[in-house]
């Protein structure tokens, strides 16, 4: 039966037009969606590159700068601007800590239209609490991105439903079902077969296309075969999520127009209501701690803490440390100091700064422990990490140039107070960032949670309906 | 008991209701009918609309299941065996229709397939002809085609399959004269295969014509029920106005 | 006419599934009010809160020598408005406060957003989001087979012959289309406006304001409604018609906005931050460095000050050098984030003209816009809302430049201001454009949502004529 189902249902499909539908629909979304991610990803690549120039012409200027100096020639630059005091090369010639997009990053702009990719954390300052907000009109981000997360996770399912709301209720209207229900099969099986070969139909014409987009516009990708093949196969279970509902709605409801209205609401719940809802609910139950408490409560340490640092410097130097200078002896008392009241603010604030990151992430995990109600989150959750934008990785960036801030000083600092100089060697061997993905991939876990909703589905609603080997509860 | 005894016989017991009854809530659809048909025989069921004829095709076909009584084919219990009784039906509904985009020979490939039988074009082809759809119209899209000529591609299918049982319900309506004499003649053809044909239809003289037995029903019950031979067809006309009116009068 | 409206509406009373979208329509309206009313308080507690810990920390600063409590700075708080929580609009993308400090002009920091999960990006339950996407649905539900049912059930031959005025015919299933969702509508609002007006410390809330959204939302739905019908009017059979009806109402809401993100990104791209960062460092070296008196840009502020007052030293002026000198300083580097920031802006603006532009695919786009700034909560209040924490910064630096200025001794270096004087500096104080002047704002808004609307309208009543 299953060969005979395949070549009538291709010829079928053929004979409607419908593959040519589907393939031209797919060929201009995908192209289209990879090729704008592709876009943002070549201008986050562009802005980076932007400013690692800038990096090198600095550098290169402090370069020929410490070759005079070394050459024993004089310059023209105040002495807080020497680029051979340790403090000089540590503020104001930072290091960028820059957070390079993955190969898959076009698959979904993710998190990283709100985020910046490169840091400069420098020697003395906040390092702990720098703002990584990029400049964005927030109006993109109102409004999204029309990348290939949004075709997956939005548009695919949509023209899952056009390919699949009346499997069985056309053959009902057309009236070929009774002629189909005296004939010795069971319509549920027959039915199950028709629905495995579209299923196997769309999801070929879909990967096939998507990997000639992919391809075509950012063929890179497939250096990380592993990551693609996660990325075909949650494709592939979404889709199956979405074929699994439509023959359920088919067999439950078995009238087209009926099955079309069904099948749009479930994508709304889905795909919009359920996130939403959820995401306003969650932050109602658990609601984010308060930033604007924060701020104040840090304001009074800083507050306190200055108040200390005056007893032991000058007040001038300690809001502009980078104009210490005098003789050294007295420099480095002043950088003594100063560094010590750093810490000791420092200190202060981590409780503070760890006690709200806590209760962020606690309050992160229990919002996203809800995505298992819906596989468009499970979907968006998977595809993020897979393109490197997901919440997580950029966590781990903060981290990764926090602790990148840390090296930083605990190379140059030491250097200040044992009196030592930046020379053009140790310049060239200056610490530098390197930004590594350590934020495993849920691909699978989210490919079982899609993947395995569908048995249950499958099984607790249409039960009945697949032991059935007659055609009665399809009321023919 | 009654099967050991059935099966010994030349003329099987080829399709067969046992007090038949099939309730929806209140409403009596078919009420305790039992009657037999072998091999070679037309059983034409005259009768209303909601007379209960429909009824007792779908359940013959397990589209529905009875609510008391049995229905057998070729001997089989059909709620038990479904499947494995359809093997032996061809069912030729009110209006047949087939896959418009598909031709008379695909379609006829595609539905003997789902029987688990397969032949070459030419074999399907050789069906049709047999089933009376003339040459020109065997590789043309059945979109354009016409009740008659759908219907003989059921035909075909019987054939094709080599079915026992033919299960037809209003096959003439809405067909024009001369196809109903085509039709006709293709049953007779049928019959004298051998197949049991159980029809159900409002065209008294048609059943006169061809059928074997004759069964008026009323209100889900088998009101009169004979051979065709033993009545004339002003008898059978008298008769049939009789029960109808009947209905009418109460 | 009224009959057919009466026909129509009594078919839809009895349809089981306008009654199950109505209800689950009510039920997420309730929860978004309810969160949202529980989620301004809070916001608005804490924003209250924090202005008034931040006004205390300033004033009690003591002693302190002004160039100091420059640099320690203060912060300005958003305001919560009372319509922000009928649409979040971009609230949650902006951060709700901004430091003010000596030197620099900061970014709103902590949007809401940079703070959730990704889960975020598909949206928030909010009153607005029922009105703005199911809404539309509900319409289309009611009106997709307002034609198509009557040509599958072969009553339109009859109506026809019945001498029906076809305009008539049209106008009557028209308005029953729209009226059941115009009675929600106006039912909603005024729970809204009831529910608003009564609640305790409600900032800027007015019945003006909401009247205009409603007759914003109202007539997109007379878009909506006019589209359905007309739809419906040439689709054979219902069928097509839901479907057709279905992927307009998909590229109004999602696919249009979206493509207008990455059209505006790509005709008019935002310089990165530390981008713009280094550019504004780059124009800041080229002028006055307030610390710096050997820079070319101090040593021409000395000489023609001096001229000015026509002394030959700096000792002889009448007034501090070194704080004048400040506030000069301060001020140019004011300028230099003005043209920079006014750089961003014209970035926005053209940005923001890209997604007006695609107005004309999509009506969605201009009552988004329309919506949020009459909530108060769009990128041009939030854009407003920053010019005037510069402004109050610029000011905040006068007042402290200006006492050292005038009350610091000539080189004295441990000047400290006098601890009440921090109380004189007066407080940070934004209000929101008044509805005049940000309906003048939406003047291109409103004139697309009305051709939007005549349009398809003259080509209902056509259609109808020939049918």
């Amino acid at each position: 039966m299953f060969l005979n189902n395949l070549s009538y249902e291709i010829k079928l499909l053929k004979r409607s037009h419908w593959l040519l539908i589907l393939l031209i629909s797919t060929l201009v979304l995908f192209a289209f969606a990879t090729f704008n991610g592709e876009k943002n990803v070549e201008k986050r690549r562009n802005d980076i590159s932007i400013m690692q120039n800038e990096l090198h012409k600095n550098d290169s200027i402090v370069h020929s700068a410490l070759t005079k100096i070394e050459n024993g020639e004089q310059l023209d630059i105040p002495y807080s601007q020497l680029p051979t005091e340790p403090m000089v090369i540590g503020y104001r010639h930072p290091r960028l800590a820059v957070m390079q997009p993955e190969a898959l990053s076009f698959i979904s702009t993710g998190q990283s239209d709100m985020y910046t990719h490169f840091k400069s954390p420098t020697v003395y300052g906040n390092n702990f609490a720098l703002d990584y907000s990029e400049m964005v009109n927030p109006v993109q981000l109102l409004f999204g991105n029309f990348d290939l997360a949004f075709v997956i996770i939005y548009i695919l399912p949509l023209m899952i439903i056009a390919f699949t709301f009346n499997v069985l209720s056309k053959e009902k209207e057309l009236g070929t079902l009774r002629l189909l229900g005296a004939q010795p099969i069971a319509i549920t099986r027959w039915l199950l077969q028709k629905m495995a070969i579209r299923y196997i139909l769309f999801t070929l014409i879909t990967l096939i296309v998507l990997l000639l987009a992919i391809g075509i516009f950012s063929a890179k990708a497939f250096s990380e075969p592993i990551n693609v093949i996660g990325l075909i196969l949650i494709i592939a279970a979404y889709i199956f999520f979405w074929f699994v509902l439509a023959f359920v709605i088919n067999i439950k409801i078995n009238n087209s127009a009926k099955n079309a209205l069904a099948l749009i609401g479930l994508w709304l719940l889905i795909v919009l209501v359920l996130p939403a809802t959820i995401n306003q609910i969650g932050n109602s139950i658990y609601p984010t701690p308060s930033r604007l408490k924060m701020i104040n409560e840090i304001r009074l340490i800083k507050k306190e803490n200055e108040e200390k640092q005056n007893e032991i410097m000058s007040e001038y130097l300690r809001i502009h440390p980078e104009l210490a200078q005098e003789n050294d002896d007295l420099k480095l008392g002043f950088w003594h100091n100063y560094f010590a009241s750093e810490k000791v603010m420092e200190e202060k604030t981590k409780p503070l700064l760890a006690e709200y990151d806590q209760q962020l992430q606690k309050q992160q995990d229990l919002i996203s422990r809800f995505k298992f109600v819906s596989p468009a989150i499970m979907m968006q959750q998977a595809l993020n990490k897979l393109a490197g934008t997901s919440e997580q990785h950029y966590n781990d960036y903060k981290k990764q140039v926090f602790e990148f801030s840390t090296t930083w000083r605990n190379y140059l600092v030491p250097m200040l107070f044992k009196n030592e100089k930046i020379t053009k060697a140790k310049f060239n061997k200056l610490p530098k960032f390197e930004y590594q993905n350590r934020i495993s991939s849920d691909v699978w876990i989210n490919f079982l949670g899609i993947f395995l909703m569908c048995p249950i589905i499958l099984l607790v609603v249409t039960r009945k309906q697949l032991k059935d080997k007659s055609a009665q509860t399809l009321s023919l | 008991m009654a099967n050991t005894k059935l099966k010994k016989q030349n003329y099987k017991h080829m399709i067969t209701t046992k007090n038949l009854t099939k309730k929806y809530g209140d409403f009596t659809a078919v009420n305790n009918l039992s009657f037999n048909i072998q091999s070679g025989e037309i059983l034409c069921l005259l009768g209303a609309n909601g007379a209960g004829k429909s009824t007792t095709i779908n359940s013959l076909l397990n589209f529905i299941e009875p609510t008391s009584g049995k229905v057998e084919i070729n001997g089989l219990d059909v709620v038990k065996y479904p499947l494995k009784t359809k093997t032996f039906i061809t069912y030729i509904p009110e209006n047949l229709m087939l896959y418009p985009t598909l031709t008379a020979v695909e379609n006829l490939d595609y539905f003997t397939k789902l029987s688990r039988k397969t032949f070459n074009k030419t074999e399907l082809k050789a069906f049709l002809t047999e089933a009376g759809l003339q040459e020109e119209a065997h590789d043309k899209r059945v979109k354009a085609f016409s009740k008659g000529m759908r219907q003989k591609v059921g035909i075909a299918l019987a054939i094709a399959k080599d079915s026992k049982v033919l299960l037809l319900d209003e096959p003439t309506s809405g067909l024009d004269p001369k196809s109903s004499n085509e039709f006709m003649e293709l049953l007779t053809k049928m019959k004298n295969k051998g197949v049991a044909i159980l029809m159900a239809t409002h065209d008294l003289f048609r059943a006169k014509e061809v059928s074997t037995h004759i069964g008026i029903m009323r209100s889900g019950m088998l009101q009169k029920y004979s051979k065709t031979t033993d009545l004339s067809l002003k008898e059978l006309e008298t008769i049939y106005l009789d029960i109808m009116n009947f209905k009418h009068v109460n | 006419m009224k009959n057919i409206i009466f026909k129509e509406l009594k078919e839809l009373t009895r349809d089981g599934r306008f009654k199950i979208v109505l209800g689950i329509s009510l039920i997420l309206l309730v929860i978004a009010s309810i969160t949202g009313i529980s989620q301004y308080k809070k916001n608005n507690e804490q924003y209250v809160a924090s202005t008034n810990t931040e006004r205390t920390i300033w004033e009690t600063q003591g002693d302190k020598n002004p160039h100091s409590a420059a640099h320690y700075g203060t912060y300005a708080f958003k305001p919560k408005f009372a319509l922000s929580l009928f649409d979040y609009g971009v609230t949650k993308y902006t951060g709700n406060s901004i430091f003010l400090e000596a030197h620099n002009r900061n970014e709103a920091s902590f949007s809401e957003a940079s703070d959730q999960t990704s889960l975020a990006r598909f949206g928030t339950l909010s009153i607005n989001f029922v009105l703005m996407y199911l809404f539309p649905l509900i319409i289309i539900l009611i009106g997709y087979n307002s034609y198509t049912k009557e040509k599958e059930h072969r009553t339109f031959t009859l109506l026809k012959s019945q001498g029906v005025h076809p305009v008539k015919l049209a106008l009557g299933k028209w308005f029953a289309t729209f009226i059941p969702i115009f009675i929600l509508t106006n039912l909603i609002f005024l729970t809204i406006g009831l529910v608003l007006s009564n609640l305790d410390n409600l900032a800027f809330f007015s019945w003006s304001s909401l009247l205009t959204l409603f007759a914003s939302y109202s007539f997109y739905y007379l878009i909506i409604t006019t589209l359905t019908v007309l739809i419906s009017m040439w689709s054979k059979s219902s069928g097509m018609a839901l479907v057709s009806s279905l992927m307009l109402w998909i590229v109004f809401s999602f696919i249009t906005p979206k493509i207008a993100t990455n059209v505006a990104n790509t005709n008019h791209p935002y310089p990165s931050k530390l981008e713009f960062e280094s550019r504004i460092i780059e124009d800041r070296k080229n002028g006055l460095d307030g610390h710096n008196p050997w820079n070319e840009a101090a040593k021409k502020l000395e000489e023609e000050t001096l001229r000015e007052y026509g002394v030959d030293s700096l000792h002889k002026l009448p007034f501090n050098y070194a704080g004048y000198r400040m506030q000069k300083g301060e001020e140019h580097e004011a300028l230099v984030y003005q043209k920079h920031y006014a750089i961003l802006n014209d970035i926005a603006l053209n940005q923001n003209n890209t997604y007006k532009s695609l107005s004309f695919v999509s009506p969605f786009v201009p009552l988004r816009f329309l919506s949020m700034d009459l909530a108060n909560t769009s990128d041009n209040l939030h854009w407003k809302f920053t010019q005037a924490a510069e402004q109050y910064r610029i000011e905040t630096q006068k007042f402290l430049n200006y006492d050292i200025k005038d009350n610091a001794k000539v080189g004295e270096r441990g000047y400290k201001m006098k601890a009440d004087k921090f109380k004189e500096l007066p407080k940070f104080n934004f209000t929101p454009p008044s509805l005049s002047q940000i309906l003048k704002e939406n003047r291109s808004n409103l004139l697309v949502l009305l051709l939007w609307f005549v349009f398809p309208f003259i080509g209902l009543i056509i259609t109808s004529k020939k049918l």
